[in-house]
């Protein structure tokens, strides 16, 4: 009799997909103040390449995601919002600029954490301009996700579930430690005493 | 301090409750308690699906107050309580109490006691084989495969309108499940995390009583 023995070896393979996701509503008091949004280029559009042995043709598109996510918070955090497209003109209409940079993303997949896991990192440069651009505050997040993989019935599901957590947790810092960075509270009085006496809309 | 040590075992799995009360709990039926994992630490993370199961227990039982489901708790206060900003203290949950945009929203989920919880439910040993085997006739297996596990839990009471810890209850629950198998494999299994879930659920309802 024949029998065929039926054996599941892991093998590599391309990871390609788009971050999925969602932020809830922040609960913040909003600052009183009109609020530029400048995204660097490709920004929207970034998407994590990686060809190697371990990792073949794989592409994880966070663009769209990191993009949302400051658009959602910020305009939570600020009576309004506008994008800028041109960083280099100054615009009377605002009270400053705001620009978060993609410095660092990493990840892990289960078989590469002791503690079969997905983790991951990600790591945003923050600019804070006046109206004009000059710079009045610069300074990093980190978020950090982790899931474990018992929970996901694929790497897709897992490391999304994880880089949500890491988005999470990167918005979950902006909204807690704004006010609190060096530079941003003087500029908050300003522009809370420009609304006073009307200079800007608020 | 009371401490209740309860043994429960069903099938091959026991579970050890120890209940430490420092105060007695109080709670009217339109307050609601919330359940939530302890996830801020490093290594091994709380399973999301014990926390629903504690949750939804609670939740099928109580007669006493409403119990609020964690991701929907955790949503509403965003950016309270993610795992790297969550209160690690009864210090902490007071510096929050203290911020107009949280006070509303815990009013409106009512909440009066969060309950933390901690732990996992790991395999700590696994032995035994089983082949299986598809060819023109048919296919089938054979052979025993047993493994065991163990769920440790603790799960701390804070009094929200009292600003401190009421108490605490810790499950430890050990069980062997085993799968023989002649031509099919019959899993017998052991329930180990939906024991402890059980044992722990009904332990912090006794709590509200």
């Amino acid at each position: 009799m024949a029998v065929l023995l039926l054996t599941v070896s892991a093998c590599s393979r391309s990871l390609i997909f788009d971050v999925e996701t969602e932020i809830p509503l922040p609960l913040t008091e909003q600052i009183p103040a009109t609020l530029g949004i400048y995204y660097p280029e490709d920004f929207r559009t970034y998407s994590y390449q990686e060809n190697s042995d371990d990792r073949p043709n794989w592409a994880i598109g966070i663009g769209a995601s990191q993009t949302a996510l400051f658009d959602w918070l910020l305009s939570h955090m600020f009576k309004t919002t506008v994008q800028i497209q041109e960083f280099d003109q100054p615009d009377s209409g605002i009270d400053g600029i705001i620009s978060p940079e993609l410095v660092k993303f990493q990840f892990a997949m289960p078989d590469e954490t002791k503690i079969d896991v997905y983790e991951a990192w990600v790591k945003y440069q923050m600019k804070l301009f006046d109206r004009n651009g000059a710079l009045l505050a610069d300074w990093p997040i980190t978020g950090y996700g982790k899931t474990a993989a018992e929970f996901h019935s694929n790497d897709e599901e897992g490391l999304n579930f994880a880089i949500n957590l890491a988005l999470r947790d990167v918005g979950a810092k902006l909204v807690l430690g704004f006010r609190s960075i060096q530079g941003v509270p003087t500029w908050l009085a300003a522009s809370a005493s420009e609304c006073q006496t009307e200079i800007v809309n608020c | 301090m009371i401490t209740v040590f309860v043994t429960l075992t069903a099938g091959c799995s026991s579970t050890i409750i120890d209940t430490h009360l420092a105060k007695p709990a109080t709670i009217s039926a339109q307050d609601s308690i919330v359940v939530l994992g302890r996830r801020s630490g490093i290594g091994q993370e709380i399973e999301h699906k014990f926390i629903r199961c504690v949750g939804k227990s609670l939740a099928k039982n109580a007669v006493d107050f409403q119990v609020v489901p964690e991701s929907t708790f955790v949503d509403g206060m965003y950016p309270y309580f993610e795992n790297s900003t969550a209160p690690i203290n009864i210090n902490d949950l007071g510096e929050l109490a203290r911020i107009p945009a949280v006070i509303r929203k815990l009013q409106e989920f009512r909440v009066r006691y969060f309950i933390w919880i901690v732990g996992s439910t790991e395999t700590t040993d696994a032995s035994g084989s089983m082949s299986c085997a598809v060819g023109p006739g048919g296919g089938g297996c054979f052979g025993l495969a047993t493994w065991s596990e163990e769920a440790d839990y603790e799960a701390n009471i804070w009094d929200l309108d009292n600003l401190e810890l009421t108490g605490k209850i810790s499950t430890e629950t050990e069980g062997t499940s085993y799968l023989p198998a002649i031509f099919i494999p019959i899993p017998l299994l052991a329930r180990v995390q939906s024991n402890a879930c059980h044992g722990m659920a009904k332990q912090i309802q006794s709590v509200f009583r």
